[in-house]
């Protein structure tokens, strides 16, 4: 039990990263002191999974609270509510359940493989030191969330990935990493206000009873209980659909839920937040996008994960997040399939797949959920790492330069068909036992914990299997593209082409990107059952009740659909670039036309509004008013100078002779009015 | 000991202010010791401001009153009676050892100044004794003594600026401020009369005084007038934005440093203590007034395109978030709006410092040819991400302790416009983050680029001691928190006494 402890070293190993970094004086050395204390944080998290998957259904918690005080609060208006009294606590703390061990994991081997993909790309380059420090703080936020115990401790670890991720974004070259980062920042801070509201109302309704349950004579909840602990909060919310809770109702749980939930949508980048992809997307330097696009996967999931027994008992949610996901899968897979640019096709794959995460948690098995959000990152985080790669070194930016490309570097083409392979789930590959997971959930099985009514059900089942179609046809496409596109047409152009391709790297040179790919493709494995531990169904149990193996059916489709999407893919006749040009209604349904739409909408007529306002209005009459007076108060002015000037030099004598006068008359009045008083 | 602490804390800056004139200034040396002097009076100051906080913070039971304080009778006859009345309680302890906190930092950020040397340091230390003053006072008069005698130097040194209208905006600085003094004493003088009360310690003003319908709803108007002048509030901030948009960078921290904190202080300490049934009437208007604030700064920071001034407007959207705090009436909210103040005391310079030395450098105040200039500064670049994350409540860092206890405050009682506040911070995230990105992360274009050098020498090591107050302060605000909250219980329990009766819901109702 011991080994518990090394939880510690989980959460604040990447600091000690940090810190070995700014002891380094090359950039390579801070770049591997870095890598360094990631290296560490895995292998603490290993010992932890070990420890957790010895003791399953132990969960075990520490925290060490930086604010901690008491307070009573009643609102002068108290007709309304009458809230909080409680010990308002603060800290950094773990809580270990295998799932959150698992994560923790995750979490860490994303962290070390991209900082050793960052150390293979960008040894040379200055800002290595500065992105790999931010890689270091990203890793300690997104840990933070895995890990929390408390929903405030969730909230400041969303917070800071969000901001950090933005800032690996913008310490991108190039004119676009700013405009990226500013807009996929937005995106999450208004998903972490929501989060904020969530935790606001979630205080302010619950600690008040949570402290009653705490200090009571029967005691309901573990002592020193500080009102947005989760141990506490399940208890609470579960008593609040009895009527336990004075205050609070279904009316409250739901609007809690739903703060919670538009959280975890921004933060996935699922419909409508999906601009956040397609602005990433556009930024060069995919590291950033990268981490922002897993950070947003895992965080977004833990979020549910950590709130769940809130969403199940909010009635409406969970139908409302399947119908969301199932969107947003789709959405972003069609996307996808229209999309030719390859760092857009990898971000707008990871907006689908997060959100077929989104979905299994929705659809009230979280455990179903698990395996694919392993596999999904995996996968994602492989297909970015060579996409960035190809776009590096070679300068192969869309599918139609698949052709050329493969025909010279072969290794690398093929490692990006993949690292699709793993993310379309074709053949057992990657996402697809996760994927036959989920889609087990919504068709057959019964044993979900919340089980939304069948529509939804049978919504989510089409919309997976949709975007899994999608999907696959995306990787089919590259295939074609690859093995049947030529070279450009123009002479020049295909010398430059060649020029580039001569520049690729043996695959040894790109080993992250290899060992991702790798990794992607043999992640499903963890839910395969007959797989010794059986990890995914171990995962399943650990955390809910859920689905153990996918049912027959469901294995099927998932093996059956993207097969026939490749298969039509390649039957039809491919042209030299069937997908060059991007049509105008396609700027409009990715998201970014939307986004842009919103920005003008709120910051822009408003803002163009007050400052025309102040310039054509406020701004004029203030200096009209000031001339007038300054003309008044002129040394040279008749007007002023002959009644009322001293010499006919000051103006402010009479001033201060009138104020004189009226301070002694309201003197003499006031002492006046005090003698007469008893 | 006690007595003569906060006297210290108060008057050696002033003392040392006088020195400054009498030394020479003619070689190096002779302005090193200048500036050094000016730095050892602060110094002096802070350390005996920190060891009163750190006497007073362990025991939280001491913030509800002023505890080492020296009462001695000043001026008699009158319908009223000032005294010589310095006292800390929870209200004002962390304000007053923020202000000295801050002013070494000011004089370092200062450091390299060339030209009228004696003046500029001697305002300053000035500015800090009139400051100080007003936070240890526990006497209105003398208050006020304190809050108008700042107007004075503060505006001469806005108007030494020596930038193209430095004098016009010196005298208008000094107008408004008088403006707020006037309307400060004005409503005094009618608390006095009308409650009849000849004593003007705290206290007293706070426990007996009672001014009720017309008279009582026109002194909270002429307080929040004085405090939200100072505050830069909505529609009152057109010299707050010009001030430290346009002055010379150290002067702009000053102006913020000095003014928003001290309305803050006033609102919470005066306008609802001594008339709180007139703050009841008027809380629409309060929330719209906060709200206002926010949104107006939030907007014009984003079409701003002066890039000094744009941090200005980032700056009033916090006297919203404030004011959001004050009108809700709780003890948790009216301590965060206390708690951000005492931050944006370390946030305001350390934004302002990176403000003024990217356009100082480069030579523009427009955000537009600054695209880019600061990519490669990479000391400014954070010092910018702490102050600007800081200022919009990311976690962590010094604004977010505030903004959340307002909003936790806040939200029981209007939770509309607490919702609506959130939303605002996120108008003034995009705001921030629009500039930063330009400026901080853009691509470099033009000449612009190689003109704007890394913090260095006195400005770096005053960025650095600012962010490390904003992180520090961000991180342990939990130790500071039930000190204030001792204060704030107090101002909130007596506009609850002024409140309507209220019935209750019963046990088990369901919302």
């Amino acid at each position: 039990m011991a080994l518990f402890n090394a939880a510690w070293a989980v959460l604040l190993l990447p600091l000690l990263g940090l810190g070995l970094s700014y002891l380094a004086e090359t950039r390579r050395g801070i770049a591997l002191g870095a890598a360094v204390g990631s290296a560490l944080t895995l292998l603490a998290a290993v010992v932890v999974l070990a420890t957790s998957a010895s003791h399953p259904g132990v969960t075990h918690g520490a925290n060490l609270a930086f604010w901690s005080y008491s307070v009573t609060q009643t609102p002068f208006n108290a007709a309304a509510e009458t809230v909080l009294s409680s010990t308002f606590q603060v800290g950094v703390g773990y809580t270990v359940d295998p799932l959150s061990a698992v994560l923790a994991c995750l979490v860490a081997v994303l962290a070390l493989l991209n900082l050793a993909h960052l150390l293979v790309q960008l040894h040379r380059d200055q800002r290595i030191g500065s992105l790999a420090r931010t890689t270091c703080l990203l890793e300690f936020s997104v840990l933070a969330v895995v890990l929390a115990p408390t929903l405030f401790q969730l909230l400041i670890g969303v917070e800071l990935a969000g901001l950090l991720a933005a800032l690996l974004v913008a310490a991108a070259q190039g004119p676009a990493a700013g405009p990226a980062a500013r807009r996929g920042y937005l995106v999450w801070r208004a998903g972490a206000a929501s989060l904020i509201l969530a935790t606001v109302f979630v205080y302010v309704k619950f600690s008040g009873a949570i402290a009653n349950a705490a200090t009571g004579s029967k005691r309901t909840v573990p002592a020193g209980s500080t009102g947005l602990d989760f141990v506490a909060l399940n208890h609470m919310w579960l008593a609040a659909t009895h009527g336990l809770v004075t205050g609070v109702g279904g009316r409250t749980l739901t609007l809690a839920a739903v703060l919670v939930v538009v959280c975890a949508v921004a933060v996935c980048g699922v419909f409508p937040f999906h601009g956040l992809w397609r602005s990433l997307g556009v930024a060069p330097g995919a590291a950033g996008g990268l981490v922002l696009s897993l950070g947003g996967m895992v965080v977004g999931a833990s979020l549910l994960f950590s709130t769940f027994d809130l969403l199940r008992v909010a009635a409406g949610v969970l139908p409302a997040l399947v119908v969301l996901a199932a969107v947003g899968s789709v959405v972003a897979a069609a996307l996808a399939a229209l999309e030719d640019r390859l760092r857009r096709v990898s971000l707008w794959v990871a907006g689908s797949l997060a959100a077929t995460v989104l979905m299994g948690v929705g659809l009230g098995t979280p455990g179903a959920a698990v395996p694919l959000l392993i596999a999904g990152t995996l996968s994602v985080s492989a297909l970015a790492a060579v996409t960035t790669t190809m776009s590096r070194d070679l300068r192969v930016e869309s599918l139609g330069q698949l052709g050329a490309a493969w025909r010279q570097t072969r290794p690398t083409v093929l490692l990006l068909l993949l690292a699709l392979l793993a993310c379309s789930g074709l053949l057992g590959f990657g996402v697809f036992f996760g994927r036959a997971e989920v889609l087990a959930v919504a068709i057959a099985h019964p044993a979900a914990v919340a089980r939304p009514a069948g529509v939804f059900r049978v919504v989510a089942a089409v919309c997976e299997l949709l975007s899994a179609l999608l999907i696959a046809s995306v990787a089919g496409r590259a295939a074609v593209c690859a093995l049947r596109g030529g070279e450009p047409r123009d002479p020049r152009e295909a010398r430059q082409v060649r020029r580039n391709l001569a520049n690729a790297k043996r695959l040894s040179q790109i080993w992250p990107a290899v060992t991702l790919t790798g990794l992607a493709l043999l992640s499903g494995l963890i839910a395969l059952p007959g797989v010794p531990g059986e990890l995914g169904g171990f995962l399943a149990m650990a955390k809910h009740a859920t689905v153990l193996p996918a049912n027959g059916l469901a294995l099927a489709l998932s093996v059956v659909v993207p097969l026939a999407a490749v298969l039509a893919v390649a039957a039809v006749r491919l042209g030299q670039r069937p997908w060059a040009g991007e049509p105008a209604w396609l700027a409009w349904a990715d998201g970014g036309r939307l986004t842009l739409g919103l920005e003008q909408m709120v910051f822009g007529w408003p803002a163009r509004l007050a400052v025309g306002w102040y310039e054509r209005v406020a701004n004029p009459a203030e200096q009209a008013a000031r001339a007038a007076l300054g003309q008044l108060t002129a040394r040279g002015s008749d007007l002023w100078r002959r009644p009322w000037s001293w010499e006919g030099r000051s103006s402010s004598a009479p001033l201060a002779a009138v104020a004189l006068v009226a301070a002694v008359v309201v003197w003499v009045a006031a002492t006046h009015a005090g003698a007469g008083a008893p | 000991m006690h007595d003569i602490t906060l006297t210290i804390i108060v008057f050696v800056p002033a003392a040392a202010a006088l020195l400054v004139l009498a030394l020479p200034v003619q070689t190096d040396l002779q302005r090193f010791r200048v500036r050094t002097t000016a730095l050892f009076a602060s110094v002096i100051s802070l350390a005996f401001a920190l060891f009163d906080l750190l006497g007073e913070v362990g025991n939280p039971a001491q913030g509800a009153l002023p505890q080492p304080a020296i009462d001695a009778p000043w001026l008699r006859g009158f319908f009223f009676q000032l005294d010589y009345h310095l006292g800390t309680d929870g209200l004002n302890m962390l304000l007053l050892f923020a202000v000295t906190a801050v002013f070494p930092l000011l004089i370092l950020a200062s450091w390299r100044r060339r030209e009228r040397y004696r003046t500029y340091f001697a305002l300053l230390l000035l500015i800090e004794t009139t400051t100080a003053g007003a936070f240890a006072t526990q006497d209105l008069g003398l208050f006020i003594v304190f809050f108008w005698a700042q107007a004075l130097p503060l505006g001469l040194l806005v108007g030494l600026g020596g930038q193209p209208g430095a004098a016009a905006l010196g005298r208008r600085l000094l107008g408004w401020q008088s403006i707020s003094g006037a309307a400060l004493l004005v409503g005094t003088l009618l608390l006095l009369l009308r409650s009849g009360v000849t004593s003007m310690n705290f206290q007293t003003l706070t426990t007996v005084s009672t001014v009720k319908g017309g008279v009582g709803l026109i002194v909270f108007t002429l307080f929040l007038v004085a405090f939200g002048l100072r505050m830069g509030l909505f529609p009152l901030h057109g010299w707050f934005i010009d001030s430290v948009g346009a002055a010379p960078a150290p002067v702009g921290m000053l102006v913020a440093v000095t003014s928003v904190p001290l309305g803050v202080y006033g609102l919470v300490r005066m306008a609802l203590s001594m008339a709180p049934n007139a703050a009841l009437q008027l809380v629409v208007p309060l929330l719209a007034l906060a709200l206002l604030t926010l949104y107006w700064a939030a907007l014009r920071a984003r079409g701003e395109p002066d890039l000094r001034r744009m941090g200005a407007y980032g700056l009033m959207g916090l006297s919203g978030v404030m004011l959001l705090g004050i009108a809700s009436f709780s003890e948790v909210s009216e301590a965060g709006a206390l708690y951000l103040a005492f931050t944006l005391v370390f946030i305001a310079p350390l934004l302002l410092l990176v403000l003024g030395a990217v356009s100082e450098r480069a030579g523009a105040l427009q955000i537009a040819p600054l695209r880019g200039a600061a990519a490669r500064a990479p000391r400014l670049r954070l010092f910018f991400a702490l102050a600007a994350a800081a200022l919009v409540g990311v976690p962590l860092l010094g604004g977010f302790p505030g903004i959340f206890q307002v909003l936790v405050g806040s939200f029981p009682a209007h939770r509309y416009a607490t919702a609506l506040a959130v939303l605002g911070l996120l108008l003034l995230t995009a705001a921030l983050w629009r500039a930063g990105h330009r400026v901080f992360w853009g691509a470099a274009e033009g000449q612009a680029e190689a003109t704007v050098a890394d913090a260095r020498g006195s400005e770096f090591y005053s960025g650095w001691g600012l962010s490390a107050a904003v992180v520090l302060f961000g991180i342990f605000a939990g130790y500071f928190m039930p000190y204030v909250i001792q204060g704030t219980d107090l101002v909130s329990a007596r506009v609850s006494a002024a409140a309507p009766v209220v019935v209750p819901h019963s046990p088990g109702t369901h919302k």
